[in-house]
């Protein structure tokens, strides 16, 4: 070897400097004869051979230092898995994707793998202002009573569209119709009961969700659907004139069911409520026949509809925003959704960002049947399911904000 | 040294260890982070479609956050005693008989309605239902619902037709009778007071 290679000078150079630094450093000096010679012996030995040297300077034999290693690795193991597997129930650093937003994020965040308090939604039978401002004032007074800041959200369902005597409105499941106007004024009522009775609670939100549905025998249209996104619109401006938006605020919905209507009439209406609306829409219908159930979706009745169909109502379109009903004690309604959002993964390059499972619960409990017996999730279970399938994948995992359970107004 | 090397050691355990622990910590959210990255890189990337829906829901994230500034800048007093004045409304007709287009409160994994009668009476509300099941289209059933006056109270009763003879409607009203008929043309006939379905007028 060359000199001055540096494979062939190291050893001699080490076993130099080790010298020096023996003859100057004061430990060794110091060192006991025995320990000097066991320090030598493992010198020898090698960095590879770790447990004889532990068991040099321990005094204790190799197999008791490896039994202590395996344990001490054991534990560590099992430290770690436990940890692990707690991220997905304590706390972790999770992907996240803003849920309104187009960008990815990934932050470290906490996250609560427990559902969230679940709020009532309702069936409404009635536009009573009075009755719908002491509706809110519940609301109101719960939120406050409640440790914390609640950010929740609430369906008002007032059924299908309508174009009576040239105004549009909803059925208000046969207690109707009612035009537009008059759910404005509801809506509002219920936003300033909110508002009134939230006490010395100046941070919590509440979301108002108007919902209509997509009910073919109803007047399910582009304008309706633009009527709609004003109707909302105009709701919002009322708050904020009024001076409550700082924890309170509307947007649209739609109980959009795919054994209800075609897609072509569901996306026009979604289209018309695009054309004018300044807030979101909320679809809060199902995904009959989509896969697993089926190989595509569609109902007895409307056959035709596609994954593509209901991601865009869903998902695609602009202003909508997934809270899908997640009713069946089977897990099916979560399982379809989660496969729609895979189906947006692949085909549209973005996850579905879902914002609240909703369920009926309640309703059942106050009209029982037979067929509850399928339909019945309560509010966790609901909510559970879907967020189990979604975090499942990472492509679509994500956090869920809210969870509603409908019943029937007044009963 | 004898110490100073079991410190060195218990160091690189420890180390190991914490390794290991934020190793299972991380591990799911970094493949996730790797996967969604690799998602992201994809040539394609989101759709256009996808892109202008993002887009607009950014808008609403961002119209969001003014709309509440807006309200702590002028919060209203909190008064629960006094209510703004709405413009006083009337409350909607009820209309009594035949109705098209309301498919009740039901999911249509669960019933979809075909049409509906209804009427106004001095102790509540009734409402029947003409469909199907959402879980078979070939069974065609009745679902009636009660409401007390004030329309705080419901009761939910199911009939189903004896033959599995598809959707029913509601065809016309004989008096009290409601004449039914199924999409296979089989007749029935629903008593609005007694709430029994027979099969003979």
């Amino acid at each position: 070897m060359l000199p001055g290679d540096g494979r062939s000078s190291r050893p001699i150079f080490r076993r130099i400097t080790d010298h020096v630094h023996r003859i100057e450093n004061p430990q060794w000096r110091a060192m006991r004869t025995e320990d000097k010679i066991r320090l030598k012996q493992v010198k020898r030995l090698g960095v590879r051979s770790l447990f004889p040297r532990i068991a040099l300077f321990s005094q204790k034999s190799e197999e008791q230092i490896l039994d202590v290693f395996r344990k001490v690795m054991i534990t560590l193991l099992a430290m770690g898995l436990v940890l692990g597997m707690a991220d997905r129930h304590l706390v972790g650093l999770r992907s996240v994707e803003a849920q309104t937003g187009g960008n990815l994020a990934y932050l470290p965040i906490i996250v609560n793998t427990q559902p969230p308090i679940s709020t009532t939604s309702w069936y409404m039978k009635t536009v009573d202002f009075n009755t719908l401002a002491v509706m809110g004032c519940g609301y109101g007074i719960h939120d406050n009573e409640l440790p914390g800041i609640q950010n929740s959200i609430t369906v008002l369902d007032f059924g299908t569209p309508t174009f009576d005597d040239g105004a549009y409105g909803a059925t208000i499941f046969g207690f109707g119709p009612a035009d537009t106007g008059q759910i404005a004024v509801a809506v509002e009522a219920f936003a300033w009961g909110y508002y009134a009775c939230l006490g010395n609670d100046s941070a919590s939100q509440m979301l108002i969700a108007v919902g209509t549905n997509n009910y073919f025998g109803g007047d399910v249209t582009f304008e309706h659907g633009q009527a709609w996104a004003l109707m909302v619109n105009e709701i919002n401006q009322w708050i904020l004139d009024n001076g409550y938006s700082a924890q309170v605020r509307a947007a649209g919905a739609s109980d959009m069911e795919i054994g209800w209507n075609s897609p072509e009439t569901t996306r026009l209406w979604v289209n018309g409520y695009d054309s004018a609306n300044s807030w979101p829409l909320y679809n809060f219908g199902d995904a009959a026949g989509c896969p697993p159930a089926g190989s595509s979706c569609g109902s007895s009745a409307f056959p035709e509809w596609t994954q593509e169909d209901v991601w865009y109502i869903s998902w695609g379109a602009p202003p909508s925003i997934p809270t899908p009903l997640i009713y069946a004690n089977s897990g099916i309604h979560a399982e379809q959704w989660y496969q729609l959002s895979v189906y947006s993964v692949e085909n549209h390059g973005f996850p579905m960002i879902f914002a609240a499972a909703i369920t009926q619960y309640q309703a059942c409990l106050q009209r029982p049947s037979w067929i509850c017996d399928l339909l019945d999730n309560t509010a966790a279970e609901g909510w559970n399911q879907l967020w189990s399938q979604l975090n499942s994948d990472p492509r679509t995992a994500q956090d869920l904000p809210w969870v509603t359970d409908f019943k029937w107004y007044g009963e | 040294m004898t110490q100073t090397q079991m410190k060195i050691w218990i160091g690189l355990l420890a180390a190991v260890g914490l390794i290991l622990i934020f190793a299972g910590i991380f591990i799911q959210p970094l493949l996730s982070v790797a996967r969604n990255g690799a998602r992201a890189a994809t040539p394609e990337g989101p759709s256009l479609q996808m892109q202008r829906s993002l887009g607009e829901k950014d808008l609403f994230a961002a119209q969001g956050a003014e709309f509440q500034a807006a309200g702590e800048q002028e919060r209203a007093p909190r008064d629960p005693l006094n209510m703004p004045a709405f413009a006083a409304q009337a409350s909607p007709p009820f209309r009594n008989g035949i109705i098209e287009g309301e498919p009740g409160p039901f999911y249509s994994g669960y019933f979809i309605t075909r049409n509906a009668w209804q009427e106004q009476r001095a102790d509540g509300f009734v409402q029947i239902f003409a469909g199907v099941t959402g879980q078979d289209p070939s069974q065609g059933a009745l679902v009636v619902l009660l409401h007390n006056a004030d329309r705080q109270a419901g009761r939910e009763i199911w009939h189903l037709v004896p033959e599995k003879s598809g959707a029913i409607r509601i065809e016309r009203a004989d008096g009290q009778t409601l004449v039914l008929q199924s999409e296979n043309g089989n007749l029935y006939y629903f008593d609005t007071v007694s709430l029994t379905l027979q099969t003979e007028p």
